[in-house]
């Protein structure tokens, strides 16, 4: 595992709590009035499109990972470079447990 | 009179074209065309349609590979991200033996979807291409990235009809591409050491046993054209013929 892949995760990451950021954003939203509102929306637009966008970035790099392992968790989470617990967090968060074609193989 | 598949195709050969090619086409012109070959994986476009973009490359056409993905999980123990760069140079070298250009899409392997936000993305990368001919994989293949690959570019030549002409090509016949029967064919014969070069760009993608199966199917496309190697296209007949292909067909002999 080289440092390449800890920075790209690493940007990963952050995507995620981007999106977190945004949904704060979003809740915020109906507080504020005028221009200013107009910028903060067009703002909450970019940030929550960029956090879309690492979150699938994220996902498919999971994917990717289970898939080169065949399925195997621990093994993924060494390629990923995150502890077997917070893959199968992130595993539940997108739904891939669920994904029959990402069934672990044992 | 019962016209026999070899005499048919002898006799198009002798008018200068493969079944499904167009019969009395110009050859290319002066102008440089733009050919875009968009496959799933880095080794996708030189293993189905690497002959014929060094053909065309060679006559001064702008041939992109497209890849959809850089085959972040194609290699076994290898994390995704790393497995990617070095695919990414593999492609590199692969296009640079065959005078293409290659560019990366952005999507992962194992894990490419044709939602809209990646349909609407996918198109903007190919639009900006302004493609005249485009090869894309057969839809029907047992792998998944193939086959979203494939809907892609669907998508979007169902949207603009007419823009471009559509072809199809096959990988890994009978192990990854199902039931092709192709009607257009191209001679690879005098590219073969350049295609195999590409091919073997890829190392870390088995390219021996790669190489190995599609030497059966360059020969078996030969041997329906009378010629000795050749990669073969199904064309989707509600798109524009091309005459880029004309001049590339196979001289029976």
């Amino acid at each position: 595992m080289g440092g390449f892949g800890d920075q790209v995760l690493a940007q990963a990451r952050v995507g995620s709590e981007d999106a977190e950021e945004a949904d704060q954003v979003d809740a915020g939203r109906g507080h504020e009035g005028g221009e200013a509102a107009e910028e903060f929306e067009g703002l909450e637009d970019e940030l929550r499109l960029a956090g879309r966008v690492q979150l699938a970035y994220e996902r498919g790099l999971i994917v990717a990972a289970l898939d080169s392992s065949k399925g195997n968790q621990s093994e993924a989470a060494r390629l990923l470079d995150m502890s077997r617990a917070t893959l199968q967090d992130k595993i539940r968060k997108y739904g891939l447990n669920h994904d029959p074609e990402l069934e672990p193989e044992g | 009179m019962t016209l026999t598949r070899r005499a048919a195709v002898q006799a198009m050969a002798a008018l200068g074209a493969t079944p499904g090619a167009d019969a009395g086409a110009p050859a290319p012109g002066p102008t440089p065309r733009n050919v875009v070959v968009v496959g799933a994986h880095p080794d996708d476009p030189e293993t189905g349609v690497g002959g014929t973009a060094k053909r065309l490359a060679d006559l001064g056409h702008r041939v992109t590979f497209l890849y959809l993905t850089k085959g972040e999980a194609g290699i076994p123990g290898v994390a995704p991200l790393v497995a990617g760069r070095r695919r990414e140079e593999e492609a590199l070298a692969a296009c640079k033996v065959l005078g293409t250009t290659a560019v990366f899409a952005g999507q992962i392997d194992a894990a490419t979807h044709s939602d809209d936000a990646a349909r609407q993305d996918f198109r903007l990368k190919l639009e900006s291409l302004h493609p005249d001919l485009v090869f894309a994989h057969w839809p029907l293949d047992i792998m998944r990235d193939h086959r979203v690959s494939a809907e892609l570019v669907l998508d979007i030549w169902s949207h603009r009809r007419g823009a471009f002409s559509l072809l199809f090509f096959e990988v890994l016949s009978g192990f990854q591409t199902q039931t092709f029967s192709p009607d257009v064919y191209v001679d690879i014969t005098s590219v073969l050491e350049a295609k195999r070069l590409s091919v073997f760009a890829h190392a870390s993608q088995d390219p021996g046993g790669q190489w190995e199966h599609h030497q059966v199917m360059h020969r078996m496309r030969g041997l329906e054209t009378l010629t000795a190697a050749a990669e073969a296209f199904v064309h989707h007949r509600a798109s524009p013929t091309t005459d880029l292909l004309v001049g590339l067909a196979p001289r029976p002999r």
